[in-house]
């Protein structure tokens, strides 16, 4: 995608009511760039974000241990 | 309910429909009416995927499974935020690259039409079986609850999801998804606020859940391989990773409901959020089941918790029989209430002998009124077969009807009705969907190109299959059996399904003659296996997926004019 097809905030275009009408719009194929930064703080890249989704989980499992011998 | 629980129910329901309704109103673009919103942010999309899964039955039967086994259910989420890494990372690009509709039309791509027909088909086979459950099951549990009539409720659930589902399409389905969850989230945590506060005085969190944790209803984690234990920390990460990746990535309820939006970035922020806090919210149904439990340990309880139908058998012929179980259910209760206090006043006294006997004691006399609620569960099955003894599904809104002020009751049947509208729209959009673009733009081409006659087609497909759903869930006279069986259904189908798609996405070499051969020959496998084994029915979802893979990777190899499309991602 040209960057001429995005909005300001990085969104795709939405449907040009005016371009065919009648017809089916070409609008629907965004075409994200590939390793677009997902824009989170503290977070270069989508890999680190699945890495702390992936240790939050071992850490909630883990916790819920401790709240079973807890309260066992 | 009273005159200010109505106005909460009415307003909220009505108001969000209404709401969603007009706000999408003028939806003419087929982009906006199946995709949603080009500016839809990830916070709407995560809400929306989390309204999708939850039903109505997440808020009723969840805590009555917290209430009767405890908050071991937990771990069948423990796959889901493993999968959820897999769609982000793999799924979900790919569908956005290719500009899809639906992730049946990836396959079409990917592979060739008979392929993308065969997946759309397990679908629309597998969710329309489902389509009027979804409707029935909480229709039946409220209708009985509030006296209301069973076939009115149906019709009234179902004709306000139609309205708005049709009118905005996957744009009104996830702006009102947004608002009520609001719903759901303020009328959770109300009912867990208000629970705490009606425990006995200086009982608290944290002796509650001493209490909760001596009758064995907080064991979370079970790290046990015994394969006679239905939910272990493996099987929930097992059995849970292949049922969550191919519902999330290729159920078209859920993929509807991501792919749009303004950017793959928000598509995948919507998705780690659900990866993120779905174990949390899980734990939170599950725990406020087992401190239903608490609270009844420390009031009169009754012995059925369906009392609709339990006051239908009291006052019939056997009356008597169960009057006397009642009746010894409630002193043998009343002894297990002093048993509780003897445990109480001993636990922190730091005499561990007299605690473990105090425990021991506490936990014979609960296994006496567990027996005694078994003994009357088959009285009532001795007196009449078609009696509906499965209870604990009552357990919670009992409990909302008779301990919770007005306008809050309101409001937690709000939730209920909340849960069920967003689930049914999330369906009922993406059996409209698939229909209109894998079954009649595939065999109608040329008027396909119309887009308002696109649009038109779509929406009729939607209210149609609202009326399949309505109609299936007024006539087709379910029992419990039938509502597990949905369940079943689904796990027969989606792992061959997931095979399909993960041969789509790491096979690239296999062509889809091979793999719609082998995903046909593995479901005709998992029939047979299904009508053999007596294992668990979360196993065919492995086994189905495992088999399409191996049997499509076969074919490939002996076929030689096996070739995936040139149009493969």
């Amino acid at each position: 995608m040209k960057p001429a097809d995005q909005q300001p905030d990085g969104g795709p275009r939405p449907p040009s009511k005016g371009a065919a009408p009648g017809r089916v719009s070409d609008s629907r194929i965004p075409d994200d760039p590939a390793d677009e930064a997902p824009g989170v703080p503290g977070f270069r890249t989508w890999k680190g974000i699945y890495v702390f989704v992936f240790v939050t989980f071992v850490a909630v499992v883990a916790a819920l241990a401790l709240f079973s011998r807890v309260f066992a | 309910m009273n005159q200010l629980d109505w106005i909460v129910l009415l307003v909220t329901m009505l108001g969000i429909a209404a709401y969603g309704a007009w706000h999408t109103r003028h939806t003419d673009h087929l982009d906006t009416y199946l995709k949603g919103n080009r500016t839809t942010r990830w916070g709407t999309i995560g809400i929306s995927v989390m309204a999708t899964q939850a039903s109505a039955i997440t808020f009723l039967s969840i805590p009555g499974q917290g209430f009767e086994s405890g908050i071991g259910f937990v771990q069948n989420y423990f796959g889901l935020p493993l999968a959820l890494i897999v769609v982000c990372a793999v799924f979900l690009p790919i569908y956005r690259k290719l500009g899809v509709y639906t992730a049946y039309e990836f396959l079409g791509r990917r592979f060739d039409p008979k392929t993308r027909l065969l997946g759309a088909a397990f679908f629309l086979l597998q969710r329309g079986l489902a389509a009027g459950v979804t409707i029935y099951a909480p229709a039946i549990i409220l209708a009985t609850v509030l006296g209301w009539r069973l076939d009115l409720t149906i019709i009234g659930t179902g004709l306000l999801v139609i309205v708005y589902t049709v009118t905005g399409g996957s744009a009104a389905v996830s702006l009102t998804q947004k608002w009520q969850m609001g719903v759901i989230f303020g009328g959770m945590v109300t009912a867990f606020v208000i629970l705490l506060l009606r425990l006995p005085d200086g009982l608290g969190f944290g002796g509650a859940a001493h209490v909760a944790g001596a009758f064995g209803k907080l064991q979370a984690v079970d790290f046990s391989f015994d394969p006679d234990k239905r939910y272990t920390l493996w099987t929930g990460i097992l059995g849970g990773f292949f049922l969550s990746l191919s519902y999330f990535g290729t159920d078209q309820s859920q993929v509807q409901r991501y792919i749009g939006g303004a950017a793959l970035r928000e598509g995948r922020l919507g998705l780690v959020f659900n990866a993120l806090l779905k174990i949390p919210m899980q734990f939170f149904i599950l725990l406020l089941g087992a401190l239903v439990f608490v609270f009844y340990q420390f009031q009169p309880a009754p012995v059925f918790y369906n009392r609709t139908e339990w006051a239908h058998y009291t006052s019939g012929p056997k009356g008597a029989e169960f009057q006397a179980l009642e009746a010894k259910h409630a002193a043998l209760h009343a002894a297990k209430q002093e048993k509780i206090q003897a445990w109480l006043a001993v636990r922190d006294k730091g005499d561990a002998a007299a605690e473990a006997a105090a425990r021991t004691a506490m936990v014979a006399a609960n296994a006496a009124t567990d027996a005694v609620r078994k003994e009357t569960k088959a009285a009532l099955t001795a007196a009449d077969p078609k009696a509906k003894v499965k209870d604990s599904d009552y357990v919670f809104i009992g409990f909302v009807m008779e301990q919770l002020p007005h306008g809050v009751i309101g409001l937690l049947i709000a939730v209920m009705f909340a849960a069920a509208l967003g689930s049914k729209a999330g369906e009922l959009n993406a059996l409209g969907t698939t229909t209109t673009i894998d079954l009649w733009r595939h065999f109608r081409p040329l008027a396909a190109h119309d887009e308002a006659r696109n649009v038109r087609v779509a929406k009729w497909l939607t209210a149609g299959w609202g009326i399949v759903a309505i109609g299936f869930a007024l006539f087709a006279g379910f029992s419990e059996n039938l509502i597990e069986a949905s369940n079943i259904i689904g796990s027969i189908f989606y792992g061959v399904v997931l095979g399909i798609f993960l041969v789509a996405f790491f096979l690239k070499k296999i062509g889809g003659t091979a793999v719609f051969w082998g995903a046909l020959a593995a479901q005709a496998l998992v029939f047979v296996l299904f009508f053999t084994l007596s294992i668990s029915y979360l196993w065919y979802n492995f086994i189905g997926c495992a088999a399409c893979v191996i049997l499509s990777a076969i074919l490939h190899a002996l076929l030689p004019d096996d070739a995936p499309a040139s149009t493969a991602p």
